[in-house]
């Protein structure tokens, strides 16, 4: 009935009463009794918890089974987690002296492989059947252990596979995405036909992949990623006061802004050859002039046909600041400098009409005199 | 198609619309004989066009009307035919045959033919009405919560424009000449539709889309705002109004027109009610503060959707708010609106006139214009657009400065 | 649930040789499973797929109710010009929630209500694939239809019209959070269509009886089938949809803001992407029923039918390339008009030969024509008119004239109205003794159908003649000054139109009142409509295991070929009856099967469904409120993928009664 562990925790608790008892009789001071009322009282709890759980053996109301006990309970079977756990330590420690991240990933690690051993060591308690025990085990853990590892997996190969991308150039990441896609497509139409293919040939498949992946991501991560080009934005430009600027910087000819854009615009304007904008839209020729409705956000393309970076601008007048008004600043915006042949957007939303400053409002490229174009805002 | 030869057969083109109008009944309600309809018909219908292209698409949809009236009729004539001969009368029952292929594949064709036969003057309908090189004269529409503002940009078409002409609610154009009309929008999709002179086109902001307006003869076209835009969408409403091409000029000459001072000492109240109280949003172009600066207005300020209506010429116009009530009284409106094509134009250029003016419409706006017209303008609800209302606010009028301001704006022609 | 574990002959195994493993008496980390077999909890722990069917049905009737009075009041409203009923605000509401509740948590339930239910039976199968998902589906489509719901009386519903055309769906143009709800509800019943959908797929292709080729699944079951791939593919994409939009009211993006360089015509590719191949989910499951129907009242087979499941899967592909037809007026180019006008119209070849075929089964047939008979003919009719109006505006220019007219409503009102709404009705009619086991009243059931007919035709019929004179749709309120006088004036067809919603109304009253009226009929007989699919070969109403053996099929229309033989010689025919449905059941009673386990009833599914809108409530009004729901998600996902299939034997009640006192564990429960 009672196990040795049982046996000893009665023991060890009824020895330390008597010995408190003693002690707080025969001597003076509080702390010492203090500690052994402490002492009792955790070898009371700790005696209690065991007689609870009848020394976690759940079978204990079964005669036979506790007869029977060591012999027909299957040995442990062979387990990684002591493994990963002591793995989860070291790097750790490791951790504490090199790098954060390393402590981090020995904490997660000595976590999940601690949570695993734990799992497993009471499973292979629940009963003699280490069928019915691996069941348990897996009804218990595998609720947490499928999301967690999918989620695990997924974030692996995401993030090897985004370092590979971001280390490839423009054109090799066409290439190898196509490439590595279509290798996938054709494994998996391969294993799709043939489903007797062997397991082992499948899995080795996967490891090799896996492993490559990861490897990849690692080398490819720690060398960093190519060169990107930062977007300007138009709103950017006209705070650093660049837009009568005609060098400085330059934006991706292919920003996303740009392509979107292309869907909606209201006007095209060209800087051609000559050094004269020209300006397309919709419908049959108009003035010179154009035309944008006010107080409304209106994409216009600018379209850099000269050979030279250039920049469209727009002059909005001059408005006055500070308190009294003294001081005058004109109003520009302006696209980021265009490579020759790109393109660029440039999205204005005027709220005065263009009548209400001397000289109204035009466009113009920093660095080329002739092209200007008047912009009326009815 | 755009020439007047098409236009000048006119009985013809009748006929076929009481056909068309026939079958279409017969086809959808099943109601069978019908009176020919020589009363007036709604000023919005889609079967009555008086433009190429609108008249382009009733050359596709009046066949196609009759193509399913016809096939409508076959077929619930044989599914009639069906429930009365195949009743259960105790005959045995039938064999239990699964179909017949032959029959099957031909029944499947025969339909696919008839679509074929409709698709091909469908394609090229559709890429006839989306030209745009071919037309003469721009004129921009931008939509905006409850409302339309026209403006005529600077160009050589349309006559020749030299500075930008700036109007609402009613669009006005030279007849017999292709427009093109440019359109976009400050807020939310609205679609411009004017039916008798052609189908519909959304306004999607941030794009420029076009639609083609041709009117054959003068007189004033009615349109509606189609795309749901919110509270007030039901009452955004618009007119195309198509001028002889010497109307049209005294039309544009009197928009770019100076600024005419008020003439009356009511109308001199007016003004500097209409500055304190209305210059914020409202533009009338040449009025001066005192220092003698144009006054600009900022409606981009002051609205959420960023314009407001310019009304340096409002009694040209005979409508306002939207074109959801009419400035004329409903006789003079009448005059207007069933005056024959030969004097349409002088009916129009006239504008509101006093006697005409619909005092009582305009005064209960200016009282408290909300409470009219749905808008979103109560201060305590407008934390999403930063406290700037949608729509004419209540401006806490009193009657004298109503007074004022209607005798104000009277003179604005 | 249900574990029968009749008796045999042959001794049970005995253990291999040696001492006895000991084997554990429990599982662990599981509640006792609720297995209650009468009163609320054997209805909302339930995973039968029948009593699923059957509370599908009954919310999606309530809703039917909510979207009918919404409709109404919008009738109101246009009954003359200047309509005074309802504000401005509060009819935009109206409509849009009449749209919504209609389409959303009306005909999509209903439709999954009759798949729920009937697919099974078809197929010969005990159950759905997964019954705790159905149980899922159910109640999170019924929650998320509350949830939407609530937001009339928490702050107003939505009001950006069923399609919510971004930017007028933006907090600037819509401060309430009337769009919040929509944007949830929708995402939450999406939730529930789309695991439905995987649930029906997997129960239709896996679980057929043995003998059921994919040619020989009954036509319902196949265009349930193709409605659940539609939807399989199409609730993605309105999620998408839903998320941006959620994202941009919520949390700050712009994905439809002009200003940002947006564009907001994504929302309508979007939407539509979606919107269209939800027009064939609506009509698809009721072209199946009127499938089902027509042969059985017309004693033939139906005519041509691997051409009505060829056309049906066609639409089903073609459906996901006609998208763009809502937007011709949009602007998109005239390549892109071109090309969907020409596909638009290609889409009406597979739907006419699905008329044709019904004609043709018709055509040399005994027809009789019970209620069921004439709601289904009343589609053919109805919806004939439809699809041909729909014809007219194929064709991309007079769309442009006629789109976002009233034309349009009419329309999309004779296709779903006549044809969805009158195939459900026909299915009601049709299937009401198979689940209920009594016959619904016919005289009330005629009442109901003449009445719905005229009430919709007065209803919808006008609407093309307003609609060409050129009414706009979502006008709250129209003008006298745009009306015209004459035949045509729109105020006269206008008031039509709301008597005749009115006499719709009545006609939808008749059908409850025929279901009061039908309650104490006597029980139905096995077989009342001598019809010819599996499901009759059930009992009326099926056992909670529905087929006391597992049927082999031979032929398609099985269940006529058990009943009749073809005595004729050569090409005469001359069908005799040989078996009665009473006894063909007695046949299968006879020959039962020995082990049928059902899986138990579970907590989790509605649990599970309960958190989705507490997670919503708490997007829109409090980030504690998100935490809640999601920690009872987290609950309810354990508490289900920790319990085991079947509940324990100690768990149930106790046995009632047994074979002749043999030691039976024959728990079935009565539905």
């Amino acid at each position: 009935m009672f196990t040795t562990g049982t046996k000893f925790l009665v023991g060890a608790t009824v020895v330390s009463i008597i010995v408190t008892i003693v002690y707080g009789v025969t001597q003076d001071g509080v702390m010492g009794t203090v500690g052994l009322i402490s002492a009792s009282v955790a070898l009371a709890m700790v005696t209690g918890v065991n007689l609870f759980t009848r020394d976690a053996n759940i079978f204990v109301d079964d005669e036979a089974a506790v007869a029977t006990c060591p012999a027909s309970r299957p040995a442990p079977g062979p387990s990684p987690w002591p493994l990963l756990f002591a793995i989860g330590a070291f790097a750790m420690v490791l951790g504490l002296v090199t790098v954060e991240p390393m402590f981090i990933i020995g904490i997660v690690v000595m976590f999940a492989g601690g949570a695993e051993w734990t799992a497993q060591a009471w499973a292979e308690r629940a009963s003699s059947s280490t069928a019915h025990n691996s069941e348990v085990r897996s009804r218990i853990a595998n609720p947490i252990e499928y999301p967690i590892g999918g989620a695990a997996i997924i974030g692996v190969i995401a993030y090897s596979f985004s370092r590979i991308m971001l280390w490839l150039s423009k054109i090799n990441v066409v290439i190898v995405f196509s490439v590595v896609g279509a290798c996938i497509l054709a494994a998996a139409f391969f294993f799709a036909y043939r489903p007797n293919v062997k397991r082992s040939v499948m899995v080795g498949t996967m490891s090799v992949a896996g492993v490559a992946l990861v490897a990849g991501g690692v080398v490819t991560g720690l060398d960093g990623e190519r060169d990107i080009h930062v977007l300007e934005t138009a709103q950017g430009e006209a705070a650093a006061g660049l837009c009568e600027d005609p060098e400085k910087t330059e934006a991706d000819s292919k920003a996303a802004q740009t392509v979107a854009a292309q869907a909606s615009v209201a006007a095209e304007i060209t800087l051609n050859d000559d050094g004269k904008l020209t300006k397309r839209l919709n419908g049959p020729a108009e003035s010179s002039a154009l035309t944008l409705p006010r107080s409304n956000p209106s994409n216009v393309l600018f379209r850099n046909e000269s050979s030279e970076k250039r920049r469209l601008s727009v002059d909005l007048g001059e408005t006055e600041i500070g308190a009294d008004s003294i001081d005058t600043e004109r109003i520009q915006v302006c696209t980021a400098l265009v490579e020759e042949g790109g393109v660029q957007n440039i999205t204005l939303n005027i709220g005065p009409p263009s009548n209400s400053v001397e000289g109204g409002y035009f466009f113009f490229v920093p660095g080329v005199e002739s092209a200007v174009l008047e912009l009326i805002v009815p | 198609m755009n020439n007047r030869t098409s236009m000048s057969v006119p009985k013809g083109a009748s006929t076929v619309r009481s056909v068309s109008r026939r079958l279409r009944i017969a086809a959808a309600v099943g109601l069978g004989a019908l009176v020919a309809g020589c009363a007036q018909d709604a000023p919005q219908n889609t079967f009555d066009p008086a433009g190429p292209n609108a008249q382009r698409i009733q050359n596709l949809q009046v066949p196609v009307f009759i193509i399913a009236g016809i096939v409508g009729v076959i077929t619930l004539s044989v599914i009639a035919f069906v429930v009365w001969r195949y009743r259960d009368r105790g005959q045995a029952i039938p064999e239990q045959t699964h179909g017949k292929p032959a029959l099957e594949i031909g029944l499947t064709i025969l339909p696919a033919l008839i679509l074929i036969g409709v698709a091909i003057p469908t394609v090229s309908t559709v890429f006839a009405l989306a030209e745009t090189d071919d037309t003469e004269c721009v004129i921009n529409v931008t939509g905006q919560q409850w409302w339309w503002e026209v403006d005529y940009p600077v160009q050589d078409g349309c006559g020749g424009i030299s500075a930008p002409i700036v109007t609402s609610g009613q669009m006005v154009l030279p007849v017999d000449t292709p427009v093109l009309v440019r359109g976009t929008s400050r807020d939310v999709i609205h679609s411009w539709w004017i039916p008798r002179l052609n189908g519909k086109r959304d306004m999607v902001p941030g794009r420029v889309q076009t639609n083609r307006m041709q009117a054959d003869e003068p007189g004033i076209y009615a349109g509606q705002c189609t795309e749901f835009c919110g509270l007030s969408h039901a009452n955004m409403r618009m007119e195309v109004i198509a001028l002889e091409a010497d109307d049209f000029e005294v039309w544009k000459a009197n928009q770019l027109s100076d600024y005419e001072s008020p003439t009356n000492e009511l109308a001199l109240a007016g003004e500097s009610t209409f500055i304190a109280q209305c210059s914020r949003c409202h533009q009338v172009n040449g009025l001066t503060d005192g220092d003698g600066d144009p006054i600009v207005s900022r409606p981009d300020l002051n609205v959420y959707s960023g314009a407001a209506p310019n009304l340096s010429y409002l009694m040209t116009r005979t409508t306002f708010a939207g074109a959801m009530f009419d400035l004329l009284t409903p006789e003079c409106r009448a005059d207007v609106w069933e005056a024959p094509p030969d004097e349409f134009g002088e009916r129009y250029l006239e504008g509101v006139t006093p006697e005409c003016l619909n005092r009582v419409q305009l005064r209960e706006w200016l009282r408290n214009s909300p409470a009219e017209k749905p808008m979103y303008t109560d201060p305590n609800e407008l934390a999403a657009t930063n406290g700037l209302p949608r729509g004419m606010p209540y401006l806490a009028l009193s009657e004298g400065q109503i007074d004022e301001l209607v005798a104000y704006l009277l003179e604005r022609k | 649930m249900a574990i029968i574990e009749r008796p045999t002959d042959t001794p049970a195994l005995a253990p291999s040789g040696g001492a006895p493993a000991v084997t554990p008496t429990r599982s662990y980390g599981y509640l006792r499973r609720p297995v209650q077999t009468t009163g609320w909890r054997s209805w909302a722990f339930t995973v039968d797929h029948k009593k699923i069917g059957i509370m599908y049905g009954v919310a999606a009737m309530l809703f039917f109710v909510v979207g009918g009075v919404e409709a109404l009041f919008i009738r109101l409203q246009l009954a003359g010009p200047e309509g005074t009923v309802l504000s401005a605000d509060a009819y935009n509401q109206m409509f849009t929630m009449h749209a919504t509740t209609m389409v959303f948590l009306f005909v999509i339930p209903m439709a999954a209500a009759f798949a729920n239910y009937m697919i099974p039976l078809q197929i010969g199968a005990r159950d759905v694939a997964f019954p705790r998902l159905n149980a899922l589906s159910l109640w999170t489509f019924v929650f998320g239809g509350i949830f939407l719901n609530t937001s009339w009386f928490l702050g107003g519903a939505a009001d950006g019209g069923w399609f919510m055309y971004a930017p007028n769906s933006a907090v600037p143009f819509s401060p309430s959070n009337g769009v919040d709800y929509w944007t949830l509800g929708l995402l939450i019943t999406g939730i529930a269509s789309l695991v439905g959908a995987v649930n029906l797929i997997v129960t239709v292709l896996n679980m057929r009886a043995p003998g059921m080729t994919m040619m020989r699944v009954p036509i319902f079951t196949w265009m349930a089938l193709v409605t659940q791939f539609l939807l399989l593919f199409a609730m993605p994409v309105i999620t998408v949809a839903l998320v941006l939009l959620l994202f941009q009211r919520n949390y700050d993006a712009t994905f439809f803001e002009v200003a940002e360089g947006a564009d907001p015509l994504l929302w309508q590719h979007l939407f539509w992407i979606f919107g269209h191949p939800e027009v064939y989910i609506i009509v698809l499951p009721a072209f199946g029923i009127v499938s089902e129907v027509l042969p059985v009242f017309s004693k033939k087979p139906l005519f041509g039918y691997p051409f009505v499941v060829f056309s049906g899967a066609a639409i089903g592909f073609v459906g996901w390339g006609v998208w763009a037809h809502h937007m011709f007026a949009s602007g998109l180019g005239p390549i892109s008009v071109a090309v969907f006008s020409v596909a638009t119209m290609a889409i009406a070849v597979p739907t006419g030969v699905k008329i044709i075929n019904w004609t043709l089964t018709m055509w040399g047939g005994k027809l009789r024509f019970t209620t069921a008979m004439l709601f289904a003919t009343g589609l053919i009719v109805m919806f004939t008119i439809g699809g041909l109006s729909g014809v007219t505006h194929s064709v991309a220019p007079s769309d442009t004239q006629q789109t976002d007219t009233y034309y349009i409503v009419a329309h999309f009102h004779y296709v779903i109205f006549g044809g969805a709404v009158l195939g459900l009705f026909a299915g009601i009619y049709y299937w009401w003794p198979k689940v209920f086991g009594k016959l619904l009243n016919e005289s009330w059931g005629k009442a109901n159908f003449w009445t719905m007919i005229i009430g919709m035709n007065l209803t919808f019929g006008p609407m093309h003649i307003v609609g060409l004179q050129g009414q706009p749709r979502r006008m709250y309120v129209w003008t006298e000054n745009r009306a015209g006088d004459g035949f045509f004036n729109i105020g006269f067809w206008n008031l039509v139109a709301t008597i005749g919603s009115f006499i719709l109304a009545v006609g939808v009253l008749f059908f409850f009142i025929n279901v009061w009226v039908s309650r104490k009929n006597p029980p139905a007989p096995a077989d009342p409509w001598d019809a010819r699919s599996l499901e009759w070969m059930a009992e009326n109403p099926p056992k909670e295991y529905n087929f006391e053996r597992t049927p082999t099929v031979h032929a398609l229309d099985e269940m006529f070929h058990r009943k009749y033989e073809d005595v004729g010689e050569g090409d005469a025919h001359d069908y005799v009856k040989v078996a009665t449905a009473e006894e063909i059941q007695a046949v299968e009673t006879a020959n039962r099967d020995d082990h049928v386990h059902l899986p138990s009833p579970s907590y989790w599914p509605i649990v599970l469904s309960f958190s989705l809108p507490v997670i919503a409530y708490g997007i829109i009004y409090s980030t504690l409120l998100v935490i809640v729901g999601l920690a009872i998600a987290t609950v309810a996902m354990f508490g289900w993928a920790l319990e085991p299939p079947t509940a324990d034997d100690s768990e149930f009640e106790s046995p009632e009664g047994g074979d002749g006192g043999e030691p039976s564990k024959e728990l079935v429960a009565s539905v």
